[in-house]
C-alpha cells in the first residue's frame, strides 16, 4: 500500500455524488463518514467524554448567543464541491430561510469547532487546511488530551497562520461576536472528571 | 496531502457498491476507473501507441489462439471484495460463458498490461494485486522499453518467476502449451517513438 499514493490518482466524488449515494442506500444512513478533498472517509471513533464536552459546548453557546446565532451540533454540511465535513459543531446566522432548501454559504458560516481525540492530526491537519480554505472565520479544535483549545483565525490569505493555544482559566471571543467573551473550561471536561479510554 | 494517508480512514468501496454507482449513473460508463482497494483511482490516459498495440495484440491473440480461449479487450475483472481492475486484456477459457457470468481470477488464463507511463503502477501495485489473487499469469508489455515481462507461479501473495522477454523470443500461456506465441507481436515496431 506505501506506494499506492505516489502512482495512483484518486477519481475525486463531488458533494452531489456523494449524497446521491447516500440517497440510493450505497453509503448507509448511519455510517460515520465525511467527504474531505472527494474522499469519502471514517469518523474517527469517539468516547464518552467526546460526546460530554460536545454537549456542554452546544448548550454554553446556546444560552450565551441566545438569538443571536444557531448553534448546531453533529451535522454535515457542503463545503465547495468536494467537501461534505461533519463538524461537532457548526455556529450559524438566523437567516430568514433558516437553511430550509440549502446549505449554508461558507462565507455565513460563523465558526465551526472541532473535539479532537486522536482525531487531533486530521483536525489540525487536513481539515485545518479545508476550513482555512473556505476562510471559515474561527474554527476552534477541543484537544481533550492536552485539556487546552487550538484557536485558529482566518487571515485575507486563506488560509490559517499558526494557533493560538488557550488552557484553563483563558478566555477569548470569535471574530462575529466580539462582545462576548468565552471561557475555555466551558469548551473543556471538567479538571477532576478522567477521559473516557476511546478519547485519549 | 502527504500525511493523509495516515491521519486518514477511507470509507472503502465494494465491489458491490462500486458497480452501483455505475448502474445509478454516478460513475459515468465511459469512465477510465478502477476500484482498487476500495478507492475508485483514475487510470492513465492512453496515448496512439498504447490504443494501436492493444488493437493489434487483441486481433494477433484471437488469431493465434483461436478456438482454445477467449482474447478480452478491456473487460472488468472482479478480483474480492475490494478490487475490481480493467485489464487491457484478459485471456479466458472459452468454456466460460460471460453472457451468464464474470471470471473467477482462478479461471484466468492470463491478464496482459500495456504499460507506458504506468510501468511502475503495473509493475508494483498491480503485480501484488494480481499474485495475491493467484492469476496464473501476469504479461507486462513494457511499451517504452520493447520488453515482455512475465509474471508466472503465484504463490503467497507473490509471482515466484518472472522473465523478461525481447525481440525475437517465443513463448507458450501455460494453458494453451500447444501454441507458439511470438513475442514481437507484443512489442510496438522498433521503429516507433516511444509513449
Amino acid at each position: 500500500m506505501s506506494d499506492m499514493a505516489i502512482e495512483i490518482e484518486p477519481r475525486k466524488i463531488t458533494v452531489a455524488e456523494y449524497l446521491r449515494m447516500a440517497e440510493v442506500g450505497i453509503l448507509g444512513e448511519d455510517e460515520q463518514i465525511e467527504l474531505l478533498d472527494g474522499a469519502i472517509v471514517r469518523m474517527s471513533p469517539i468516547g464518552r467524554t467526546h460526546w460530554g464536552v460536545h454537549w456542554r459546548i452546544v448548550d454554553y453557546l446556546t444560552r450565551l448567543l441566545n438569538d443571536r446565532a444557531m448553534v448546531v451540533g453533529q451535522s454535515s454540511i457542503a463545503l465547495g464541491d468536494q467537501n461534505h465535513p461533519q463538524p461537532d459543531v457548526i455556529v450559524l446566522p438566523r437567516t430568514p430561510d433558516a437553511f430550509m432548501d440549502r446549505d449554508p454559504e461558507p462565507s455565513e458560516i460563523y465558526a465551526v469547532i472541532e473535539v479532537a481525540n486522536s482525531s487531533l492530526r486530521k483536525d489540525t491537519g487536513i481539515k485545518r487546511d479545508m476550513y482555512g480554505r473556505f476562510q471559515i472565520p474561527d474554527y476552534v479544535v477541543v484537544d481533550l488530551n492536552s485539556r487546552s483549545l487550538l484557536c485558529y483565525r482566518a487571515t485575507a490569505r486563506g488560509e490559517y497562520g499558526p494557533p493560538e493555544r488557550l488552557g484553563s482559566g483563558a478566555m477569548f471571543r470569535l471574530a462575529a461576536f466580539p462582545d462576548v467573551e468565552l471561557d475555555v473550561d466551558r469548551f473543556l471536561p471538567p479538571p477532576n472528571v478522567p477521559l473516557a479510554e476511546k478519547d485519549r | 496531502m502527504s500525511d493523509m494517508a495516515v491521519e486518514i480512514e477511507p470509507r472503502r468501496l465494494t465491489v458491490a457498491e462500486y458497480r452501483r454507482m455505475g448502474e445509478v449513473g454516478i460513475l459515468a460508463e465511459d469512465e477510465r476507473v478502477e476500484l482498487l482497494d476500495g478507492t475508485i483511482v483514475l487510470m492513465s490516459p492512453i496515448g496512439r501507441p498504447h490504443r494501436a498495440r492493444h488493437a493489434y495484440l487483441v486481433e494477433y491473440l484471437i488469431g493465434a489462439l483461436g478456438r482454445r480461449a477467449t482474447v478480452a479487450g478491456q473487460y472488468s475483472l472482479a478480483l474480492a471484495d475490494f478490487d475490481e481492475t480493467e485489464p487491457d486484456i484478459l485471456v479466458l477459457p472459452s468454456a466460460l460463458d460471460l453472457n451468464l457470468r464474470d471470471p473467477e481470477p482462478h479461471e484466468v488464463y492470463a491478464v496482459i498490461e500495456l504499460a507506458g507511463s504506468s510501468l511502475r503502477h503495473d509493475t508494483g501495485f498491480k503485480r501484488s494485486l494480481y499474485a495475491r489473487f493467484a492469476i496464473a499469469e501476469y504479461l507486462v508489455v513494457d511499451l517504452n522499453g520493447g520488453v515482455l515481462l512475465r509474471y508466472t507461479q503465484p504463490a503467497d501473495g507473490e509471482f515466484r518467476s518472472l522473465e523478461r522477454l525481447g525481440r525475437g523470443d517465443h513463448m507458450r500461456l501455460l494453458a494453451v502449451p500447444d501454441v507458439e506465441l511470438d513475442v514481437d507481436r507484443f512489442l510496438p515496431p522498433p521503429s516507433i517513438a516511444p509513449c
